[in-house]
């Protein structure tokens, strides 16, 4: 890289990579069975597996057409180390942003003022409707009653009136009431008492306050 | 452009203000890579966002799973791979100086193209019609949550909860299937705006061919625009088992 | 037949009918789709000073508001409208394109002795970008007008008016202009160096400006998919960013710092890359730890990356998270230390002229460190507790964007200035200015560090009366910016209109730059350059190559070559 010029001896041809047919169809055969496989393996069911196989099949389909059909392989070096640095920096992005999420009011559950998503307990600050809307809603709102029987104050004559799914929304005031009351009861895994009755009347205050974005 | 106090020193397609068409040539490569580095920023957002949603919410992201047509989806797959196979013969012809050949390539590329974007269309009109849609028109067949769904959007998302492997238990759909969709569609749509845009400048660089501005010696055009529809072809590869194969 | 620098150098007086690039082609049209690298850096530099002097007036209205607690101009919506649009348009339409965008564009190409930058259409696309995103943002002030601040942030962002998706949609469009523009400069800097200037010899304002062309190409299609999604989130509603829909706005923190705190670096880098020309020139000596300075640009364009969440330290986000932002943001430090003590021992038995774009660098040494120091107070996880979203806050940017960036671009526009119009400036109305923007900014942003300190909060729009004497102060002291730069552009007109005809290297400067003719050819040199030595190696210059046709009243003291 020391001198612009030096790089081609006569400067007036381009040398370039050139694939052959063969070559590129052989590629394209490698690409449709890795398909095939990542396909296969949805269907075996795999569970918690899936994620990761999904990952790594998409990478060698990834490496094999950037390295072949993009040519990277026989690329400049300083093109390679751009493109692929850029990774990098993606590699930057998700693992700091991860670091925050994963690990999002783990300290703050111990002074009981904010408490884990992953835990399902009240939180006032970020990801509080994790829990404000519950994690789950019935899927047909007649039976929306009966599949969360918490619900019965003043939520209850909402959602039973409610017609279209989109309307099971609306009783949303009266689930959280019901959801509040759960967490009370599952507040008994040593957070203080009295701060996390306080945060959930806090809670069903808000809400009632705060109520359902605009339309 | 200025070009007359500088007598022109190379072919007709070395512009002024290079050397040789190797720097040139050069020039323009490193330009692409670094444009195709910035795409891959462009997208990362993205898979950001959808890697954090489906570690909170794995339910909403299995259930939203199953609604899709990992058939559709691996047809697409399948399309695509082989337009990347005939947009990588089109370099291959044109830097043999095959003329033809690169016509042919690039339009087969289009064509090809032009098949993912209705697969894409059908999915979608689908799901509208229907109402699997993100965010507040969960539910709002056509955008329009005045009307209840049609009752195959409760057939088919209980179909999708009985299939998932991460869920609550029947019947129960996860509140944050919203933001899966919302992701969804926010992905493939920016997607299909680049096939889109693929279309277009690939169709620009077939007219280029077509009057005759490449040759052996010159074919740049032709190497970018492969070169940005491999791109288009990667992030694909991504989307489809993120999107449409969660268990 | 090539130049050699060094040995064959035009003289300015057998040169007087020389063409340049301002008179070899006229017409409105000639400009509009000039494909010429310097007209394109012109028309961006006519177009970010207006922008400065918008964004200026709407700080000085600000400011005003602020002289008195309660209301003294104007309402709160008002008021939390102006200042969202003065931090909108110096952010995104002033400090972001100013320096690559103007002086970059000029200046680029000819430091590396080449024709025009690598993609010369591209460059003029990206000035159209620019331009498009401009409107954007003025149709956004029409509209309704922002007030959710410069910064975007949900919820308050997805639930305010529609004049938010103008904006964003602004800033989103401007993002582009800046991606191409990085694209072109890194293409232009790899490949179309003259023959024997290798990395070794590269200007230091060229490798500043390289490592910010870096850091715009992968830290803005970030900014891009962030105000994309959150448009999406304002119209599909996509549940991402909105709590209301069981989004994450902590989540819309971190993708728009990721860009946002690198975009800082693509503010500073071109401030710190004119800087080191500033102090080579009027220091007449070769710059100290040329290749560490050179590396401490990439290394503070790297760094930049990994420390962007310390803009959320108490946005509720996890405190693994906190503790490993605030390690790492102390070394950005290191690579700041690097250069400033670079400048200092460059200067040490250098012989200084006090000229004055000599003082807007001295000047950005001063105010750049109070501002990077200022900033590791904040990194510092207890004491940002009290400091955050505090006027503490507001003076560290203003330390590091104005007494860093605005700084360094006044100073470059200064130092080219004769190079770009081809006239001389009055020398002492631009001391004057100096003087005035000088004690003008320090009046204004001090008296901020102490009222921050004792905790006003930033964007409020009345405050406490123990307040009333900083505030009045710091507005005082805009007032005197103000006028600072009223003199300075009634300067710079003066110049334009009358300025004497400036001569090929008034500044007696080794820099490549100024071994063309003044204004340049249109094709930068009339032949292509060959470097033999390095833009600071004044032991290795000719008499003829620094002190030709230099103008008496400007001068430095010949000694300086000894």
């Amino acid at each position: 890289m020391a001198h612009s010029h030096d790089d081609h001896a006569d400067g007036y041809h381009v040398h370039a990579h050139v694939s052959t047919t063969k070559f590129n169809l052989a590629i394209l055969g490698a690409l449709l069975f890795l398909t095939l496989v990542t396909v296969g393996a949805y269907n075996i069911r795999l569970g918690d597996w899936n994620l990761f196989v999904a990952i790594v099949v998409a990478t060698m389909k990834a490496g094999l057409v950037m390295g072949f059909y993009m040519h990277l392989h026989w690329e400049k070096g300083f093109n390679k180390l751009f493109f692929l640095g850029s990774f990098l920096f993606v590699a930057i992005f998700l693992g700091y942003t991860v670091n925050d999420t994963s690990h999002r009011g783990r300290q703050q559950s111990l002074s009981g003022l904010r408490v884990d998503p992953a835990t399902g307990q009240y939180a006032h600050g970020t990801a509080a409707l994790i829990t404000e809307h519950g994690p789950f809603q019935p899927l047909r709102p007649v039976e929306a009653a009966a599949a969360t029987p918490a619900a019965s104050d003043e939520g209850e004559v909402e959602a039973s009136a409610a017609a279209g799914a989109d309307e099971a929304v609306e009783a949303e005031a009266g689930e959280i009431e019901a959801e509040g009351v759960d967490v009370e009861g599952a507040e008994a895994e040593g957070v203080d008492a009295d701060v996390a009755e306080a945060n959930v009347a806090d809670e069903a205050d808000e809400a009632a306050a705060d109520d359902l974005p605009e339309e | 452009m200025a070009s007359d106090a500088h007598a022109h020193h190379g072919p007709e397609y070395l512009a002024h203000h290079f050397e040789t068409p190797a720097q040139q040539f050069d020039a323009a490569k490193l330009g692409m890579w670094a444009f195709l580095a910035q795409e891959i920023l462009f997208f990362s957002g993205l898979f950001i966002a959808y890697g954090i949603f489906r570690t909170w919410y794995p339910e909403a992201f299995s259930v939203g799973s199953h609604l899709l047509d990992w058939k559709m989806g691996g047809i697409n797959t399948v399309v695509l791979l082989v337009s990347s196979f005939t947009a990588v013969m089109a370099v291959q012809k044109a830097q043999l100086g095959d003329r033809k050949g690169t016509s042919f390539f690039l339009l087969l590329t289009i064509g090809f193209a032009f098949g993912f974007m209705i697969v894409k269309y059908f999915e979608y009109t689908h799901k509208i019609h229907v109402g699997i849609l993100p965010g507040k028109y969960w539910g709002c067949p056509g955008f329009d949550c005045g009307s209840a769904p049609p009752e195959a959007f409760f057939q088919e998302v209980e179909a999708a909860i009985n299939a998932a492997y991460h869920t609550a238990g029947p019947n129960l759909v996860p509140y944050h299937i919203r933001t899966f969709y919302g992701i969804y569609f926010v992905m493939t749509g920016l997607h299909g705006i680049h096939v889109l845009v693929g279309i277009g400048i690939i169709l620009w660089v077939w007219r280029r061919n077509q009057r005759g501005e490449f040759s052996k010696d010159f074919n740049t055009p032709v190497d970018l625009v492969a070169l940005y529809w491999h791109l288009v072809d990667l992030i694909w590869i991504y989307l489809f088992p993120l999107l449409y194969l969660i268990d | 037949m090539t130049v050699e620098a060094g040995t064959a150098i035009p003289s300015s007086s057998s040169h007087a009918e020389e063409p340049n690039y301002l008179t070899h082609e006229t017409g409105l049209k000639s400009w509009l789709f000039t494909l010429d690298h310097k007209r394109i850096g012109l028309m961006y530099l006519v177009s970010v000073l207006l922008m400065f002097f918008l964004g200026g007036v709407m700080a000085l209205l600000v400011r005003t508001e602020l002289l008195f607690a309660g209301e003294t101009l104007m309402e709160a919506d008002t008021y939390n409208k102006i200042f969202t649009l003065h931090g909108a348009i110096m952010v995104f339409l002033f400090i972001i394109p100013a320096i690559p965008g103007a002086i970059g564009n000029f200046f680029l190409p000819i430091m590396l002795g080449a024709k025009d930058v690598a993609f010369p259409r591209l460059n003029l696309l990206s000035f159209y970008i620019y331009c498009a995103g401009t409107v954007l943002a003025l149709v956004a002030i029409v509209v309704g007008s922002v007030d959710t601040g410069w910064t975007f942030y949900t919820p308050y962002s997805t639930r305010a008016d529609s004049s938010v998706i103008w904006m964003t949609g602004a800033a989103f469009v401007l993002g582009f202009s800046s991606i191409l523009t990085g694209v072109n400069f890194i293409s232009t800097v790899h490949k179309m160096r003259a023959p024997g200037l290798h990395w070794k010899r590269l200007p230091l304002f060229i490798w500043g400006i390289y490592a910010t062309s870096i850091v715009q190409v992968l830290a803005t299609p970030v900014l891009a998919i962030t105000l994309f999604l959150l448009i999406m989130e304002k119209t599909l509603s996509v549940g991402v960013f909105d709590p209301a829909l069981g989004g994450d706005p902590v989540l819309f923190q971190h993708f728009f710092w990721f860009y946002s705190h690198p975009a800082v670096y693509i503010m500073i880098l071109p401030g710190m890359a004119i800087v080191n020309e500033l102090i080579a020139t009027f220091s007449h000596r070769k710059i100290f730890g040329y290749m560490f300075v050179a590396m401490s640009s990439l290394g503070l364009g790297l760094v930049g990356f990994l420390v962007w969440a310390h803009h959320m330290f108490t946005s509720g986000m996890s405190e693994y998270a906190t503790m490993v932002f605030s390690a790492l943001t102390f070394l950005v430090a290191i690579p700041s230390g690097v250069k400033i003590f670079n400048w200092v021992a460059t200067l040490y038995e250098g012989s200084i002229s006090f000229l004055s774009p000599m003082l807007y660098g001295l000047s950005f040494l001063v105010l750049f460190t109070i501002g990077g120091v200022t900033g590791l107070f904040l990194a510092t996880l207890a004491t940002d507790i009290h400091l955050h979203d505090t006027y503490f806050v507001v003076a560290h940017f203003h330390y590091v964007m104005v007494g860093g960036t605005v700084f360094g671009f006044v100073g470059g526009l200064h130092y080219w200035w004769p190079k770009m119009t081809g006239k001389m400036y009055d020398e002492k109305l631009a001391k004057v200015s100096w003087f005035l923007v000088f004690v003008g900014f320090n009046v204004t942003f001090l008296s901020q560090f102490v009222m921050g300190s004792q905790g006003m909060p930033r964007r409020y729009y009345d405050y406490l009366d123990q307040f009333q004497p900083l505030h009045m102060a710091s507005s005082g002291g805009a007032y005197i910016l103000g006028l600072g730069f009223i003199i300075m552009s009634f300067m710079f007109v003066k110049s334009l209109r009358s300025g004497a005809k400036a001569p090929r290297n008034p500044w007696a400067s080794a820099g490549y730059e100024w071994m063309t003719t003044t204004p340049p050819h249109p094709h930068n040199f009339e032949e292509t350059p060959v470097m033999t030595r390095g833009p600071y190696d004044y032991h290795l210059c000719t008499e003829e190559e620094l002190w030709d046709g230099f103008d008496e009243d400007f001068q430095p003291s010949k000694k300086a070559k000894a």
